[in-house]
């Protein structure tokens, strides 16, 4: 069943943004199409966005958001111990309330969900929609610039997974699991007699599969604890690097001595897969292999070898009566005259010999060791290149270290980035079990995921002996291929239909601009680039996300933060009139400079009422004097939240007289 | 046909190179293990669970130099047989043996099994010669030659004059 969720409002109190409260609906309870909310800079867009998100997906519970990333949600110059964000939301018309509560003491948030028969602590969304409300999927639908570059980036999305979610493509997932089921039953239906035999057979395949579902996760764990520290990593090296160039003449020398290494790093892997290349020459690798080679060759002309097609005339002879030296041939004879004809070679086993030879000579000419002094010149020029990178490597290094001695801040950073390296290291060593391929270990003792497969296909063929179901077993094997290929298939099929249709939609947004979509994997791969200007990226990443809402039998809120911000003034208007067919429910933070050229045609492409929003700190007397005279205001103790067009499109002239 | 198989254990042992993309395929580690292999006469049987399949022909930058493979491995059959270049029908009969035109391995079924059987006693010979799994190519390379070298200096007349 298609899942429809929409976005009802939300309510803040005791956070960083103003306390608000927001309410996407109309007076009957249905939700606005499109929700205009304008927030001047420094309001909590920001903040608000990252507040929905987290109400969404359920990020901010342990171990999820530490107690750092919990103190910037507090509102500034505030004691308040705690604080709350409320989201309502219509799930597939039924009710449904998330909670988050904010305890700033303890560095924690409470999640309290509430749906169907009440409320519960804790993140619990209904289970169909549990596949659209987790972190990676919520940055699909709550959505601003950065993460439309995140789309183009395999760090932070996969956009595979959100298109097998939109697409139900899972259920062949699940069809190929209850084929497995079908084989499963029939396993337990044996007599008797051999009920002992089959117990230990059952008992050892169920352990193997949940020691392979457990190491799985286990892998998966760690992998994604490997992700986190390499970006901690990342930033931290960034950090450092800033710091440690903070002086001109330093920047310089550090810059000069980084750009050497980089040049030489090149040169060395240039160089060593030159060496490579040449080593695939078995001949180059050593003379003593080109000799043996061209002692080969010269011993099979010594004993004219290969000869004329000595193996056909014995096949030959054999169906003769009589031998050529006048013998008879009997049957007996015959079939040893056959058997023998196998030890000689046939017309085509000499022609390979022969072209073998050639080969021979002509890789080895007549200087057996001339391969092998070119790949000792070769190896030595590879041993410079690799001093020299040392060498550089070493400046550079005291160059750091120079920098380090000067400045705390830098021999800080260093210690932290030393620290996450080994932090990386032990996470490596910890992953490195998950691919072992040693097989002398008992199953709860092996933790090589190859291995532990290989002895469930083994322990299933035992069990499907045992329980006479080959037959199903091979069948279900046959079943699994067929549903693993169709998924295949589909996933190729759908991705490159999406990527077709986002494409015609780029065109038109930015005809000009020669961008396109080139395939989809976990990222979105541009068509030979890596990427394109804030304005494109967020153009590519309508175009995209309006195709794939559009096919989805799923219809989701779309959030976003400055729909029209960093857009081409040109290319605004269209993007303004795609959004209104992007989703049922459309909602965008704006600031007033967006307003130009894309609230106009957003209007005019939309069949509905649009709602508009406009929320700001209180402290501009005339600006609260505005609002009162020109839309409907909601005080609260630091914002007001105005809802009216005639407000929303004269804030910004409101904003300036009041400056 | 058969298809070369590369050990499960040697295609760790070469990860780092894989994961750098230096060693396009897994057929570079099978030719690093066959090498060594042949240049120590190791030759090891391997159950096929411990295995992987690889190709059943000489792959990218091997395929023009898959007839001076089964010319190397050759030579080193014959002396492993205890086969003499003079002995005609000797050889007549071993080559006929382990080579097969169909293949596009050049190799019977016999003959792959025994080309497989010098990539992993090769890699036995790799684990000695290094503590480590090789992390970088320029090392690894150097090394490799280093060790060749010392091991052929033994054997270096055997290989040429039998």
């Amino acid at each position: 069943m298609p899942a429809v969720m929409r976005i009802l409002g939300w309510k803040a109190q005791g956070l960083r943004c103003p306390d608000h409260e927001i309410s996407c609906a109309d007076s009957d309870g249905q939700p606005f199409p499109v929700s205009l909310i304008q927030m001047p800079n420094g309001t909590g867009k920001t903040t608000t966005l990252a507040l929905l998100r987290a109400a969404l997906s359920g990020a901010a519970a342990a171990p999820g958001w530490d107690r750092h990333t919990i103190a910037e949600f507090r509102k500034r110059n505030s004691d308040a111990p705690d604080g709350s964000f409320e989201v309502r939301l219509l799930l597939n018309d039924r009710r449904a309330t998330i909670v988050m509560e904010f305890d700033f003491e303890n560095g924690r948030v409470a999640y309290k969900t509430t749906h169907g028969p009440g409320r519960r602590d804790g993140f619990h969304p209904p289970s169909d929609f549990r596949r659209f409300m987790n972190e990676n999927f919520v940055n699909f639908y709550v959505f601003d610039g950065e993460l439309a570059q995140h789309l183009l980036d395999r760090e932070y999305t996969d956009a595979q997974v959100v298109v097998e979610n939109l697409f139900q493509m899972n259920a062949f997932d699940a069809m190929a699991r209850k084929v497995g089921e079908y084989w499963d039953s029939k396993t337990q239906n044996v007599s008797a007699t051999e009920e002992r035999g089959l117990a230990r057979r059952q008992n050892r395949l169920t352990t193997l599969r949940s020691h392979l579902a457990k190491c799985k996760r286990e892998q998966q764990q760690v992998q994604e604890k490997r992700a986190d520290i390499s970006a901690q990593l990342q930033k931290k090296e960034d950090a450092y690097q800033q710091e440690i160039k903070k002086e001109d003449a330093r920047f310089q020398a550090l810059n000069d001595a980084e750009t050497k290494v980089e040049r030489l790093k090149g040169k060395v892997r240039e160089e060593a897969l030159d060496v490579l290349d040449r080593m695939r020459d078995p001949h180059a690798l050593s003379s003593s292999f080109a000799t043996s080679m061209l002692a080969l060759k010269d011993g099979l002309d010594r004993v004219k070898l290969p000869e004329s097609a000595a193996r056909e005339f014995f096949e030959d002879l054999a169906s003769e009566t009589e031998c050529v030296c006048g013998r008879p041939i009997d049957a007996e004879i015959a079939a040893t005259i056959r058997t023998r004809a196998a030890r000689y070679l046939g017309t085509e086993d000499v022609a390979l010999l022969n072209s073998m030879k050639t080969s021979i000579k002509d890789a080895i000419g007549d200087e057996p060791d001339e391969g092998e002094k070119d790949l000792n010149t070769r190896i030595a020029g590879l041993g410079s290149a690799v001093e020299e990178e040392h060498e550089a490597r070493n400046d550079r290094d005291s160059l750091r270290l120079e920098a380090e001695q000067a400045d705390p801040a830098v021999k800080s950073a260093r210690d932290d980035i030393e620290s996450l390296r080994s932090q990386i290291e032990s996470v490596d060593d910890d992953l490195e079990k998950f691919e072992s391929k040693d097989q002398t270990q008992n199953d709860e003792r092996t933790y090589g995921i190859e291995i532990l497969e290989k002895r469930i296909d083994d322990a299933e063929r035992k069990l499907a002996e045992i329980t006479h179901t080959l037959t199903e077993k091979a069948r279900r094997d046959a079943l699994t291929v067929i549903i693993n290929s169709a998924h295949k298939k589909a996933r190729a099929g759908i991705t490159s239909e999406l990527c077709d249709q986002a494409n015609a939609r780029i065109s038109e947004l930015m005809p000009d601009n020669n961008i396109s979509i080139d395939r989809i994997e976990q990222n979105l791969i541009l068509e030979g680039q890596e990427g394109g200007s804030v304005g494109e990226t967020l153009s590519i990443a309508y175009a995209f996300l309006a195709t794939l809402f559009h096919r989805s039998d799923h219809q989701l809120p779309f959030v976003v933060d400055s729909p029209a911000g960093p857009i081409d003034l040109a290319v605004r208007p269209k993007i303004g009139e795609l959004i209104p067919n992007l989703t049922g429910q459309f909602i965008a933070f704006t600031i007033s400079s967006e307003r130009a050229r894309f609230i106009a045609p957003l209007k005019r492409a939309s069949n509905t009422d649009i709602q508009f929003i406009t929320l700001f700190r209180k402290g501009s007397d005339e600006l609260q004097r505005a609002a009162h005279e020109k839309g409907n205001v909601l005080e609260t103790g630091d914002g007001l939240n105005v809802t009216g067009e005639d407000f929303f499109n004269a804030f910004q002239l409101e904003e300036e007289e009041a400056v | 046909m058969l298809p070369f198989r590369l050990r499960l254990d040697a295609r760790q042992w070469f990860k780092d190179l894989r994961d750098q993309r230096v060693f396009k395929t897994d057929f570079d580690a099978f030719y690093f293990c066959f090498v060594a292999g042949v240049t120590v006469k190791r030759k090891e049987a391997v159950p096929l669970d411990e295995t992987a399949e690889l190709v059943a022909y000489f792959p990218d930058r091997y395929s023009s130099r898959g007839k001076l493979l089964v010319g190397l491995f050759l030579k080193s059959e014959l002396e492993v047989l205890g086969v003499s270049m003079d002995e005609r029908r000797e050889v007549h009969s071993a080559i006929a043996h382990l080579v097969t035109p169909e293949a596009p391995n050049f190799l019977s079924d016999e003959g792959v099994r025994e080309f497989n059987k010098y990539a992993h006693g090769g890699y036995e010979q790799l684990i000695e010669w290094f503590e480590d799994r090789p992390r970088s190519l320029e090392t690894f390379l150097r090394s490799y030659k280093r060790r060749v070298d010392a091991a052929l200096n033994g054997a270096d007349s055997e290989l040429a004059h039998s």
